[in-house]
């Protein structure tokens, strides 16, 4: 043992590596067979859930997408279904697709290209809208911008942080609602305007030296709050306000004159409920030019005349609201109260939801999960939802699983 | 429950889809893999080997989604099934002494060496000592000291048993062998057994 380590011995000793299995399961095989088909079982259970959760949250995505895509059909005034989906939602929910944009260009890191309805819209590309009308885009949880004739946005972040650069012109924006690390932010040359679940428009309008040190960017607020940092400052404007105050005039003498900015950022705050109303007329031909074309399907309520968006009655004339954010948040609501184990409270919310938005394209996929938690419940009550649900929507997605449970329950 | 015969990939196919149609093909062909890990780690006659063999089982089929095939089915049984008995291992420690019990179990011998009274007894109380020491040293080594020198486990393997790095396994292999040799140092009576038995064997 001289000269070798005590542990060096043990392994000589003892070591023992070839230790045989035994070649068949033991006695008890079947106990073993047993617990395995039984795990077995569960994994194609959970299997099966996944998919199907997988299902309902496809559907419903798409569901949102589509009340977005519609609803900006509506906003601008134009039939809807002919260019292929308004909203795609291929890359997540923050990924934008451009919703129309008749005339639109856009410049990426290749050659300038021609928008068109449906097309994506990544990172560092800049969209510019023509004279003649608006470029909209928007992503599959709500979300929607409109760039104003004549204006030019780059979209310098597309993820949980959406930040935009306007270079010229306005954009009016919805934001739907932003969750935990999300962000929606629109930067000027001179200010970083950020949304917190508003309807705001930014505009940019030449620099009046009497004028809030003549700063370029003019924000008006419809509902909620927007953020605005410029000069090292930041302010929080509220619903019917407008930044910076005390320049209301300049922007109308500019818009009275024609006068347009020169490349300057126009921030547009995004709003829960972008209204339907027409929008101020934009310029026809050139950005010089003021002469009134196409209404603009912006959130900004219409004027009897034509004025300037600062001057506008913003508050006194509050914006209808669309419901699409009511909506969104009881849908929201109710999956919670799924998760959380509280089926009763899940289907009511869902009941509610269909029953106080009937026109809602979420009211199916509502119907649905409300007959699904009901018929774990209560069996009859999910019955009779199934039954509702095949009366509202004979063709629907969920007509074989509703008809089982009909027939479930029949004597 | 019907048998079907199935080669590794549809047999693991079958698995992540969870067909319970495959149980019993299962069990047969991982039974080897996790009977010799059950034996090796815990010895043939541990009053749980039965309930960690089934444990084994189920933890198979439940993360059978992570095996990619990157390895033999036979080396992935043998790791899940050593992730099921470290961890059993980890609940019981207080009231058991796991080496103690490894290495007193007929499985390990003495390899080789005439079969008389006199040696086996020797060889029993050798056991028995080392493994006492064993169990008093912190788990980590003495685990990767019994791997690798007593049950033949390499770095790699030993790594991807006790879900750590290589190098840390050769690591704790290393602090393993030098803290048994302290202690068995300061043991004359099992130094005088090492050395009887050391310069027969």
């Amino acid at each position: 043992v001289k000269g070798e380590s005590y542990a060096e011995v043990i392994r000589r000793l003892v070591r023992r590596p070839d230790i045989e299995a035994a070649p068949r399961l033991p006695a008890d095989e079947g106990r073993l067979v047993s617990a395995v088909a039984q795990a077995l079982r569960a994994r194609a259970r959970r299997r099966a859930l996944v998919r199907r959760v997988r299902v309902a949250t496809f559907a419903a995505a798409a569901a949102v997408a589509l009340g977005a895509g519609v609803h900006s059909w509506q906003g601008l005034g134009t039939p809807g279904g002919a260019e292929g989906p308004p909203v795609a939602s291929a890359q997540g929910p923050h990924a934008l697709t451009v919703l129309a944009a008749e005339g639109g260009a856009a410049d990426g890191a290749s050659a300038p290209l021609a928008l068109k309805r449906g097309m994506p819209v990544g990172v560092g590309l800049t969209l510019r809208a023509p004279a003649s009308g608006p470029v909209r885009v928007g992503t599959a949880d709500g979300t929607s911008l409109a760039l104003e004739a004549g204006g030019e946005l780059t979209v310098t972040e597309a993820g949980a942080t959406q930040r935009f650069a306007l270079k010229s012109g306005a954009v009016s924006a919805r934001v739907s609602r932003l969750f935990a690390g999300e962000r929606f932010i629109v930067d000027t040359r001179d200010a970083e305007v950020e949304v917190h679940g508003t309807q705001f428009r930014v505009s940019v309008v030449p620099g009046d030296p009497g004028c809030a040190d003549g700063a370029t960017t003019r924000v008006s607020v419809l509902e909620g709050v927007v953020r605005v940092r410029a000069g090292g400052r930041e302010v929080s404007v509220p619903a019917g306000g407008v930044w910076p105050s005390g320049c209301e005039a300049t922007e109308a003498r500019a818009e009275r004159t024609g006068e347009r900015p020169r490349a300057r950022v126009t921030h547009l705050h995004a709003a829960r409920a972008i209204t339907d109303a027409p929008a101020p007329p934009a310029p026809a031909e050139a950005p010089a030019a003021a002469a009134p074309a196409a209404p603009l399907p912006v959130a900004i309520p219409a004027p009897a005349a034509p004025l300037p968006v600062e001057s506008r009655p913003v508050a006194a004339s509050p914006a209808p609201e669309s419901s699409l954010g009511a909506e969104n948040d009881l849908f929201a609501s109710a999956v919670r109260a799924k998760k959380q184990g509280r089926p009763e409270e899940a289907a009511r919310l869902f009941g509610e939801l269909a029953a106080s938005h009937p026109g809602s394209p979420l009211v199916e996929s509502a119907l649905v999960q409300r007959m699904k938690l009901l018929a774990t419940v209560d069996p009859a009550a999910g019955a009779r939802a199934a039954a509702a649900y095949l009366e509202r929507f004979p063709a629907g997605f969920a007509r074989p699983e509703a008809q089982a449970l009909v027939d479930r329950s029949a004597p | 429950l019907r048998v079907v015969a199935a080669d590794d990939r549809a047999l693991v196919a079958a698995v992540k889809q969870g067909d319970d149609t495959v149980a019993s093909s299962f069990c047969a062909r991982v039974w080897p893999a996790v009977d010799r890990t059950i034996r090796r780690l815990l010895g043939k006659n541990d009053a749980d080997r039965d309930d960690v063999a089934q444990l084994a089982l189920i933890e198979l089929v439940n993360t059978i989604g992570r095996y990619r095939g990157d390895c033999s089915l036979d080396a992935w049984a043998q790791t899940i099934t050593s992730h099921v008995i470290f961890k059993h291992i980890r609940r019981r420690r207080i009231e058991r002494r796991i080496f103690t019990d490894l290495l007193g179990d007929d499985a390990v011998s003495v390899p080789a060496s005439p079969v008389r009274d006199e040696w086996r007894s020797s060889t029993r109380e050798m056991l028995g000592r080392v493994a006492a020491h064993l169990d008093d040293m912190a788990s980590e080594r003495a685990w990767a000291f019994v791997m690798h020198d007593i049950l033949g486990y390499d770095l790699r393997e030993i790594a991807e048993m006790t879900e750590s790095s290589v190098a840390a396994a050769q690591s704790r292999l290393v602090r393993g062998r030098r803290e048994l040799h302290e202690r068995v140092a300061g043991d004359p009576s099992l130094v005088d057994l090492l050395e009887g038995m050391g310069g027969n064997a």
